[in-house]
């Protein structure tokens, strides 16, 4: 007597029977061997993530921080806004029977786009309090011509001490 | 208020006490040139930062007559054995590595020589873990076998033709005989000395001479420096030997009589560095009335190779432990297995033989940042250059340490110099100004003679580093400024009035005459006093005191006059004798000391003011490397946020200010400037023979341009500054641009740029084509540049045809309509143009390698040979022991600057060396400080160092320990690594002290930068100037700010720590 052919997995009758009360408590279209249900909406939350890796345009930069490596890069933007970057594929190659230069790139200038934001960003001039405050006092007492007020401040070596 | 400190300076001190820094052209080009261009053209001082970065190998000025000169990594594949010495690709250049590690499943062997476990040890095949600093000693002892296997035991012709041709090895060399009977060698032998016809050329005294192998008479062949500059010998500087075979040995000489002399030769065998002599036969002949000898029967002298009856000291065998070279005298030092050096050195060069040249190197900061880092360059590039290796694809030097390549190097350096509107500029070498400026001079105890050669003959006795810059400064070896004790614009006046009054010939000789008379100073001889300190500092894509200032508590004390953990007396016994002493030392130098950057550094935090710098995702630019062979774009993803600026822009507001502040104060005016004897310039033959004697306190007349610096009135109208900021200057089409001696008709390239961009209708620059923006100067910059414009590739290579006599154009007539514009490198990374400002070829699409122009078509290194140099006889250099490949030691702190001897225990401290190679979570000090590479790495300031000297210590891995000298203090947290050798720190480069950063227990300040703990230690010959290769150039020659050899005690602390 032929035996019957053993069904892959773990699929079998008790399988069906959990599928089908589950099927009893939440109704949705399903294909033929319930294996697969098909919902729509309830997707709000991707916009988030879609938006993140979204772009308006696409620029080419590098970083130039002596470090040799002279990478091209893709500088992507969103609203204004410099979202991310990833390495550029687009060097010329350099002949059929070697390693190309496409991909070039290192971790820390993959990580380069997080300053433009950062707290650490120079965004306003700074000057020093006190010698601007110096140099003010200087100008209105020459008369508003910078070099003069610059000279007074400098020639006075308890001012000039007093910024250094 | 940055503009009126300038305007001021100039007006008072003169312009030359204005100076700017900003590092590496090539990372960011118009960025740099807006700074530069904006500084020249107020007569300001722009200081070097190749050298001063010690990333420039002094080797490759001795040797090749090159800044650098390498080759992309494409061609690391190319390659079919592969030494790593002193380099950790994967982490220093990591978008590079892959080549390295696929080369290898090519077939391609890889050996890894570091004193740790580094990353790149990881991917090598063989691993010879030299002690640190000890590299010379293994590349003698790899020399010492090359020599002996394939240039006396068997002659491989592959070899003896290329070193005939290519090297100094059969040049004849005098040897001297002393009052007490030894014998030295002395200098190369030269057409004056033949004293026949020949010595009645042109530039006789640069002209070298060998000897025909068959005829055993004296030739002076073609292609050595005395045929590059005059009328005569045009078309015969080259190398071709014409049908010459020239005697390698004096042997091979067919009049050859069997004569020998015993020379004595220095050898620094010991760890203090102390000298001795050795003594080895060469064999010798007589040239009108001189003994001389070749090159290479000195080279097997100094290595001690013997050969059949030849008097003298010669080693016994490999396994001779006392003599030097051998491989078992370097296993004593640098703990590497003799038979893995001979094993090493027989692959390296029967692979050279085989592949014709293939065996490469790449060489790094590991071994280039020492005292001695040229010395050791040279001990590995003579293995280089026997094996036939130079100008190869696949083999050669590799020396990848900074990115000093800018490709279209001659449109760079005319924005950056302004040389379109006033030359010449004024360029310093940056190791020497701060070396005086921020008195480490004061501090410095050795002099000069305590580092020679036991056979010196005086050259340097009794003198202080200071005395060097002194001597190097008047007698124009090397730049330095400011220039005089006195305002530059009243000398030039002063001089002018002179000149009117008849009192001497020209405004130079009006000066030279003050000068000899002592009426004026050099203003290095008083480099303390006020009138003579710089004034104002810009810094600008530069983290200075964040990163390379070597000594930076002295920068602190000395220059900028604030907080600091300076240590160290000044030193009461050793002072200059030509720099006058100051009982109180200066503090705070400057008046105003400038930054702009777009992130807070260790220099923004010290700076008076700091402007906001657009980051790299903001601007226009263009960037350009060794590594590969592209240019390509900065573009700007958005406007520069908040108050930032471009660079550019900065620059040129600050011009414009700049010009209506001087309008009223300074108008137009003379200026005097002071150039040193330049490199690829007639001024590299003012002083034959390297032997210059002093005109200062002897009856030697003292002659601008030849034993004084060049001396030029030039005018300035300090009103116009801001709208020649903008413009082309007409000197562009009046001089042209120069680079490396050949000067390039840009007149039509000014009519382009004039179309382009138009030009301006009114006031100083009216008439003249606009670069009024970033990416115009980008434009510019690709425009006068023979690598990305083939018009001018192809002039510059007829210019050289005539000097050289042998093909060249060919090489780029190719390309020849190829003009490379800024869009074009906005679209795509872009391959440049082979042109003679580089010495390789890309023709055909063949990857780049250096000098392979030199070798393929014979146009002559720039040197005094014309070829690589194995041998350097300016007189410095004998003194210093080191006109052939040699090892010195690491510089004896203890010796020299009382710091502990290595090994010294304190209770829970202990002296090591104390390394500062660079880090995988950041480059230089950018990123550190950045989230993710926090993220990544351990964050903050770290300390390596092996179990057993932790354990020494009683210090467990992430304990707060303290590194500290006379110098300074540095705090972090101890990394403990097996990766490490005991007896060495790594102290990682630049981590700064914006991120947490403790205060030091042993001061109570805040602990400093991993330049702390470390000085300035200038070495006197990278300051010898006006003698072929061995003459300035910016970033070409100059001392290096080098920094390894420094020892530290690192001490455990109180885990306790205060912010
Ligand atoms: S990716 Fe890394 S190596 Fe490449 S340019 Fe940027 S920082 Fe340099």
């Amino acid at each position: 007597m032929a035996t019957p052919p053993i069904a892959p997995g773990t699929d079998g009758p008790a399988s069906d029977a959990l599928l089908k009360i589950g099927q009893f408590f939440t109704r949705w279209d399903q294909s033929p061997d319930r294996r697969a249900v098909f919902r729509s909406g309830g997707r709000a939350g991707d916009a988030f993530y879609r938006n993140r890796w979204s772009h308006d345009k696409v620029v080419r930069s590098t970083h130039g921080v002596n470090c040799t490596g002279s990478c091209s890069w893709k500088v992507y933007v969103k609203d204004g806004i410099i979202t991310w970057e990833a390495q550029e594929t687009d060097y010329p190659s350099v002949g059929p029977d070697r390693p190309e230069y496409e991909p070039r790139g290192c971790p820390r200038g993959a990580a380069f786009s997080w300053y433009t934001y950062s707290p650490t960003r120079v965004r306003y001039p700074y000057v020093r309090g006190v010698l601007l405050g110096m140099y003010r006092q200087a100008k209105e007492e020459v008369g508003g011509d910078p070099v003069l007020a610059w000279q007074a401040v400098v020639s006075d070596p308890e001012k000039r001490r007093a910024f250094q | 208020m940055t503009a009126a400190a300038h305007v001021h300076t100039i007006k008072t001190y003169g312009p030359d006490r204005c100076t700017g820094f900003s590092p590496i052209p090539a990372m960011s080009m118009v960025s740099h040139a807006a700074g530069a261009r904006f500084i020249n053209l107020i007569g300001g001082v722009m200081n070097s930062f190749y050298d001063w970065y010690a990333d420039l190998p002094v080797a490759s000025p001795q040797v090749f007559g090159d800044q650098t000169d390498v080759p992309e990594s494409g061609d690391w594949w190319d390659a079919t054995y592969l030494m790593m010495w002193g380099s950790n690709i994967p982490v220093t250049r990591t978008p590079d590595a892959h080549w390295m590690v696929e080369a290898r499943y090519r077939g391609t062997k890889v050996v890894s020589v570091s004193p740790d476990y580094a990353d790149n040890t990881k991917f090598a095949d063989e691993w010879l873990p030299a002690q640190a600093g000890t590299d010379a000693a293994l590349a003698m002892a790899m020399g010492h076998v090359i020599l002996k296997e394939n240039f006396v035991d068997r002659r491989v012709p592959f070899f003896e033709d290329y070193v005939v041709q290519y090297t100094d090895l059969p040049f004849l060399v005098t040897l001297e005989q002393r009052p007490d009977g030894t014998v030295v060698p002395d200098k190369f032998l030269t057409a004056t000395d033949l004293g026949n016809a020949e010595a009645e050329t042109s530039d006789a005294a640069f002209k070298t001479v060998l000897i025909d192998r068959d005829a055993g008479t004296p030739v002076v062949p073609n292609g050595s420096v005395g045929f590059r500059y005059n009328e005569v010998d045009e078309g015969k500087w080259n190398l071709d030997l014409q049908g010459v075979r020239p005697a390698l040995s004096i042997t091979d000489a067919a009049s050859y009589s069997g004569t020998t002399s015993t020379v004595e030769l220095p050898a620094f065998t010991d760890a203090t560095g102390e000298g001795s002599v050795v003594h080895r036969g060469v064999p010798v002949t007589e040239v009108a009335g001189r003994q001389v000898t070749t090159v290479f029967d000195l080279m097997l002298a100094q290595y001690g190779v013997g050969r059949a009856g030849l008097p003298g000291q010669w080693a016994s065998g490999y396994d001779d432990v006392d003599t030097p070279y051998t491989p078992a005298w370097q296993e004593e030092i640098t703990s590497v297995p003799a038979q893995a050096v001979a094993r090493i050195a027989r692959e390296f060069a029967t692979n050279a033989e085989k592949s014709r040249g293939r065996s490469m190197i790449i060489l790094g900061a590991g071994i280039c940042q020492w005292y001695h880092g040229d010395v050791t360059y040279r001990a590995i590039l003579a293995m280089l250059m026997l094996c036939g290796c130079q100008g190869r694809n696949g083999g050669g030097w590799a020396h990848y340490v900074g990115q000093e390549k800018v490709r279209p190097i001659t449109g760079w350096a005319a924005m950056a110099a302004a040389t379109d509107w006033t030359r010449p500029p004024r360029f310093m070498i940056g190791t020497a100004f701060w070396y005086m400026h921020t008195d480490q001079f004061r501090s410095d105890g050795y002099s000069s003679d305590s580092l020679q050669s036991p056979l010196a003959q005086g050259h340097l006795e009794g003198m202080h580093t200071a005395d060097v810059v002194a001597k190097s400064t008047r007698m124009g070896w090397m730049p330095f400024f400011p220039q005089f004790d006195q305002n530059s614009l009243d000398v030039a006046e002063a001089a002018i009035a002179g000149v009117a009054r008849g009192e001497a010939a020209d405004e130079a000789q009006w000066v030279a005459d003050r000068l000899k008379a002592e009426d004026m100073r050099f203003a290095v001889e008083d480099v303390d006093a006020p009138q003579n300190w710089p004034r104002t500092l810009i810094l600008w894509r530069s983290n200075l005191l964040g990163s390379s200032a070597k000594g930076e508590e002295y920068f602190l004390k000395h220059l900028l006059g604030t907080h600091h953990n300076v240590m160290g007396e000044d030193h009461a016994g050793s002072r200059p004798k030509d720099v006058t002493w100051h009982e109180e030392a200066p503090e705070g130098k400057l008046d105003l000391l400038v930054s702009a950057d777009f992130r807070m550094t260790s220099s923004t935090l010290l700076s008076d003011v700091v402007f906001p710098a657009a980051t790299w995702y903001e601007k226009h630019d263009l960037s350009s490397t060794d590594m590969h062979p592209y240019v390509h774009a900065f573009t700007p993803a958005i406007s520069p946020p908040w108050e930032a600026k471009t660079d550019y822009d900065l620059f040129r507001l600050l011009a414009e200010e700049f010009s209506r502040q001087a309008s009223a104060h300074l108008g137009v005016r003379k200026d005097l400037v002071a150039t040193a004897l330049t490199h690829d310039t007639p001024g590299e033959l003012a002083q034959p023979g390297g032997h210059a004697p002093d005109w200062k306190g002897t009856d030697i007349p003292a002659v601008p341009g030849r034993n004084l610096p060049e001396l030029k009135i030039v005018e300035r109208d300090y009103a116009a500054v801001g709208q020649k900021f903008s413009a082309v200057g007409p000197l562009a089409e009046k001089l042209g641009f120069t680079t490396k001696h050949i000067t390039y008709d840009v007149t039509h390239q000014i009519r382009q740029l004039a179309q382009k961009h138009g030009v301006f209708d009114s006031g100083a620059a009216a008439g003249r084509p606009a670069v009024d923006t970033d990416a115009r100067m980008a434009e510019a910059i690709l425009l006068f540049s023979g690598t990305t414009n083939g018009e001018l590739a192809v002039q510059g290579f007829e210019t050289l045809e005539q000097r050289t006599g042998v093909q060249l154009a060919d090489l780029a007539r190719g390309s020849q309509e190829k003009r490379i514009t800024f869009a074009d490198t906005q679209a795509a990374p872009v391959p440049v143009i082979t042109s003679p400002e580089w010495s390789g070829s890309e023709t055909g699409g063949r990857r780049y390698a250096p000098f392979t122009i030199n070798i393929e078509r014979l146009k002559p290194f720039h040197t005094l040979t014309g070829r690589m140099h194995f041998f350097l006889d300016h007189d410095w250099i004998k003194d210093m022991g080191e006109s052939l490949p040699i090892y010195r030691p690491p510089l004896d702190m203890h010796r020299l600057f009382g710091e502990p001897q290595l090994g010294q225990r304190g209770e829970l401290s202990i002296a090591v060396r104390y390394l500062t190679p660079h880090n995988k979570w950041s480059i230089h000090s950018e990123y550190q400080d950045n989230l993710f590479m926090l993220s990544l790495s351990r964050g903050g300031t770290t300390v390596w160092m092996s179990p057993q000297d932790a354990a020494l210590i009683e210090v467990s891995d992430n304990d707060w320990v303290e590194c500290l000298n006379t110098n300074g203090v540095y705090v972090g947290r101890a990394i403990v690594s097996h990766r490490m050798p005991a007896g060495v720190v790594y102290v990682h480069h630049a981590q700064e002290r914006t991120i947490d950063v403790p205060k030091s227990e042993t001061t109570g300040r805040r602990g400093g930068i991993h330049n702390s703990v470390t000085r300035i230690l200038v070495k006197p010959t990278h300051m010898i100037g006006g003698y072929a290769q061995l003459s300035w150039a910016f970033n070409y020659l100059g001392p290096t700010g080098n920094q390894r050899d420094i020892v530290s005690v690192v001490r455990k602390r109180s885990q306790e720590v205060r912010y």
